[in-house]
């Protein structure tokens, strides 16, 4: 198992961020091969992450989450269940997670890190769903229909547990949408996409479910597989403040917000440089405000958790706070 | 276009009718409280299908689940489904007991000089899957031929192309019959895939197909007679693609080998006949991945009739069966050995004819339900007939659905329960008008409904019992012929009303408690108008199939219509027909199922040549 730790990018806060990737590297399987839970242990872990499976021995069935480094983008069949569609994990990795969504899939943050934030993860299709999606098979339809007009599509949603309850906030990322009206924006999703769960903030685990506009009688026709990779999750790590720079008597609010943030520098009436970022450490905003324009614009920030860093002359602030 | 022979015999004879055997007819085929269609070798050398399936959709009132032309075709009879169709050669079932059901387009027309279908159970004579009807394709023997041959050859639209050859050579101790089929299509039919867009050529729909059928015949003396018969049938088609499919290469292959054998020594007082059979098939499916799956089946049954008088008769039996199937879908290919005995018990008298049977089968020694029967038919008066049926049914699960990987259940109970129904058959003759006319009702309650479903939140499914399916309806059908001089008119009225409905909820397949079953239209609907003027014949048929419920979409109702014009000539050695037909004469854009296109207008043509010689002493 490797894991990936970026330590302090943020060292010069009063907290800091770790990230823990998960990214199946050093899950040791043959090539062209996968893990689906067939050894009986029910799932299996990679950074602080667990992904549960469901492997019925007497039938060779599963569901849940497998590990494959399976290079198929081309056999249409149910047997090519797990492929991804870019033929090899994100960042041309070798490994990389599927999972087979049966009404829904878990994933699990072990108990070292349970609360802490998944920023994100990078998703792509299955070749096996991707080719159906693109072409149809005899018991799915091509996505379109037969005048390609038909709004279609195929929908990941993803929510929260924490504490035992379901959130009622999701993020949904649609790995096929054929709902515009120029069909030639209609897409399915070929390539890894980072798909940034960080407005969920803190979880215990995440739930999967996936919704098709093909479905019939017997449930949904299109294969309900997704491919998941380099998992991300923040350990807020607390630091000392003796190693940092003089603290910024400032006040943020509100937090969450929609559209403005408001910072009232309780100290004196100096411009203060104002920088937002996201839990990746990318820097979004840098903005120089004074007393007399004392908040900043988000609206156009992607929903999420934000860093924000106000930095006076040598004394400076950060903290988090969640863009709606 | 024929019509069922309980109604009218045929006005156009040819020489291939076996003679009538008089020498103890078999209780155990007399069907007494229903009704039954049977279809000759006169019948079905003129009719206008190709296989088996069409016939029956065509001039027996059942609907043919068909996905699509020359693909796989399966059975609806009065609401049930296609396993709940027992499909049997010379008294063996040959449905797949891997699947349960049998695709009724790879049967050919003339592959036996019988057919009958049989609507309603009979299962306690037939055994398993008796709950719909019954189809029979049955060998005839004829000893008064001497030498016969056939030969039919036929063309028609997307490279349709059909021959058949027979030969029957023999005297009045030994009889061998010979035929051998062939059928292809290119099956490229034009279809609108909506009505906004332009028509597409449909691909990936080639089929063909080759039967070779022998039959053998020794009467050693007049009581004692063995008869064998072989069956091998390739066939190959192509799996089309859906019209939300971009394409297909799936393929399927369907090889087969049948042999029965019987020996039947008949006596004055009854009869006794054994029989055996091996049956053989594989069906291969190719795409991309290639899926074989092989079963054989072994039969054996004894029957013995009793006949202590005119009025009473007896008979018994019992059968054995064993199975064995290979397939990648099963951790240990299952072996089943079925074992029944049988009894029925006829009284006729004057107006009466009265059958009541029993069955006791078993499944790898678990005893199945006990299986009752009884049927009544009552003449009431020279014009009018009265009949009922009531008696209980049974399906027994098939090898996949009990083995399969994953989703099989082992412990699934045979579906069963008891039908009832009644009918009433009037004929007339009005000013040289000959009207007949039928009406049925029927119900019937099946426990243990099996079914393939999603329950507990399971990832795969599995087969289940389910609790109840109610089936109920009324069958009509009525006759008007009229024959002056050389000429003949003949108009049938046929219509079926069946609600075959859930008694129970499900989540998947989303099914709620009195909703109809997938693919069973309420209504079907048909009229033919058969024409007969010297050697001409012209017939008209128009039929019209409800809205059925699929399982993606509905599937909207639609009427079609067909008509043949044949003309038939004889000599005293050969009796032959030229036809031509035009089916989906309309060009309905349609779909039986939903996402498989139908063809639009397409034609036939082809010509049948019977020659002849009978022994001396029938001539």
């Amino acid at each position: 198992m490797k894991q990936t730790f970026t330590l302090f990018f943020f060292l010069v806060f009063n907290f800091s961020f770790g990230q823990i990737v998960s990214d199946f590297e050093t899950l040791n399987i043959e090539p062209d091969s996968f893990l689906n839970g067939s050894d009986g242990s029910g799932g299996f872990t990679n950074g602080n992450l667990f992904f549960p499976n469901d492997y019925n021995d007497a039938w060779g069935s599963w569901s849940g989450w497998a590990m494959s480094n399976s290079t198929d983008v081309t056999d249409p069949e149910f047997t090519n269940q797990y492929s991804s569609i870019v033929g090899a994990g994100a960042m041309q990795s070798s490994n990389y997670a599927v999972s087979f969504v049966s009404g829904e899939s878990i994933l699990k943050i072990d108990d070292t890190t349970k609360g802490d934030s998944i920023l994100g993860m990078y998703i792509t299709n299955g070749t096996y769903p991707y080719l159906v999606i693109r072409d149809g098979n005899q018991f799915s339809k091509k996505f379109g229909g037969v005048t390609g007009d038909d709004p279609d599509y195929f929908l990941l949603t993803i929510k929260k547990y924490l504490d035992g309850n379901l959130s009622t906030d999701s993020v949904d990322f649609y790995l096929a949408d054929y709902r515009f009206a120029d069909n030639s924006e209609d897409y399915i999703i070929d390539d890894w996409t980072f798909v940034d769960l960080s407005s969920l903030g803190k979880v215990d685990s995440l739930s999967f479910t996936m919704a098709s506009t093909d479905v019939g009688q017997f449930g949904i026709n299109t294969p309900t597989y997704f491919c998941a990779d380099n998992i991300t999750t923040s350990e807020i790590i607390q630091v000392s403040n003796s190693n940092l720079q003089a603290q910024l008597n400032v006040e943020i609010f509100p937090n969450p917000t929609s559209d403005f943030l408001f910072i009232k520098n309780l100290e004196n009436q100096n411009n203060m440089e104002i920088s937002i970022y996201n839990m990746l450490g990318q820097e979004f905003q840098n903005n120089t405000i004074t007393n007399y324009s004392n908040s900043i614009n988000v609206q156009n920030l992607p929903k999420g958790t934000y860093l924000i860093k106000v930095q006076d002359g040598e004394k400076q602030h950060s903290q988090l706070f969640v863009k709606q | 276009m024929s019509i069922p022979t309980c109604c009218w015999g045929q006005a156009d004879t040819m020489l291939r009718v076996p003679e009538i055997e008089i020498i103890a007819p078999r209780v155990r085929t007399q069907v007494v409280g229903g009704t039954t269609n049977t279809w000759n070798a006169n019948d079905l050398a003129a009719i206008s299908a190709n296989n088996v399936g069409e016939l029956l959709q065509k001039d027996g009132g059942v609907f043919i689940k068909s996905y699509g032309m020359g693909s796989l075709a399966t059975s609806s009879i009065r609401g049930g489904n296609a396993s709940q169709t027992l499909v049997m050669w010379n008294g063996f079932p040959i449905q797949s007991p891997m699947l349960g059901l049998l695709d009724l387009s790879l049967l050919p027309l003339g592959g036996t000089e019988e057919i009958s279908l049989q609507k309603g159970g009979n299962g306690s004579m037939w055994g398993s899957g008796a709950i719909g009807g019954i189809i029979s394709l049955d060998s005839k023997n004829d000893f008064s031929n001497k030498f016969s041959m056939g030969l039919k050859t036929e063309m028609g639209s997307f490279g349709f192309v059909g021959q058949q050859y027979q030969m029957s050579v023999g005297n009045r101790k030994f009889q061998s019959v010979t035929k051998v089929f062939h059928q292809s299509a290119k099956n490229n039919f034009n279809y609108q895939p909506a009505p906004t867009l332009p028509d597409v050529q449909q691909t990936n729909a080639e089929y063909s197909r080759q039967h070779i059928l022998q039959d053998f015949y020794w009467k050693i003396n007049p009581d004692l007679q063995l008869g064998f018969h072989f069956w091998k049938q390739w066939s190959h088609q192509q799996i089309p693609p859906t019209i939300v499919q971009n394409s297909s290469l799936a393929e399927q292959k369907d090889p087969s080998t049948r042999a029965t054998f019987e020996i039947k020594n008949t006596f004055s007082k009854g009869l006794v006949q054994g029989k055996l059979g091996f049956f053989e098939e594989s069906n291969i499916f190719i795409d991309g991945q290639t899926y074989n799956n092989k079963f054989t089946n072994q039969f054996g049954e004894l029957e013995f009739q009793w006949n202590f008088n005119s009025n009473h008769k007896v008979v018994i039996g019992s059968m054995y069966s064993l199975t064995e199937a290979e397939s990648e879908g099963y951790v240990e290919n299952p072996v089943e050995n079925r074992s029944a005995f049988f009894a029925s018990y006829l009284f006729q008298q004057n107006k009466w004819k009265i059958k009541t049977s029993l069955r006791q089968a078993a499944v790898n020694g678990r005893s199945v339900p006990l299986i009752p029967n009884l049927g009544i038919d009552f003449n009431a008066f020279s014009f009018l007939k009265l009949q009922f049926k009531a008696g209980k049914n049974y399906r027994l699960p098939t090898l996949n659905d009990r083995f399969w990987t994953p989703g099989g259940n082992i412990d699934l109970l045979p579906e069963s329960g008891w039908n009832q129904e009644l009918g009433i058959q009037t004929q007339f003759n009005l000013e040289g008008i000959q009207n007949k006319f039928q009406i049925t009702g029927f119900n019937r309650k099946i426990d243990n409904w099996i079914m393939w479903a999603n329950v507990d939140g399971s990832f795969f499914w599995s087969a289940v019992n389910v609790e109840k399916v109610w089936s109920r309806g009324l069958e009509v059908f009525t006759s008007f012929l009229y024959q002056k001089n050389k000429m003949q008119i003949q108009w049938d009225v046929r219509g079926n009303y069946i609600l075959s409905t859930t008694e129970f909820d499900l989540e998947r397949p989303r099914m709620s408690k009195g909703t109809q079953l997938f693919y069973t239209p309420k209504v079907q609907a048909s009229t033919t108008l058969i024409l007969s003027w010297k050697n001409f014949h012209a017939s008209y048929d128009h039929s019209f199939t409800s809205y059925a419920r699929g399982v993606n979409e509905g599937v909207d109702g639609y009427l079609i219509g067909n008509a043949s014009l044949r003309y038939s000539f004889k000599n005293k050695i050969s009796h032959n027909h030229i036809f031509f037909r035009v089916n989906n004469i309309w060009d309905t854009n349609y779909f039986v199922i939903e996402r498989r296109p139908m063809p639009g207008i397409y034609y036939q043509a082809g010509i049948n040549f019977n020659f002849y010689k009978k022994s001396k002493s029938q001539k």
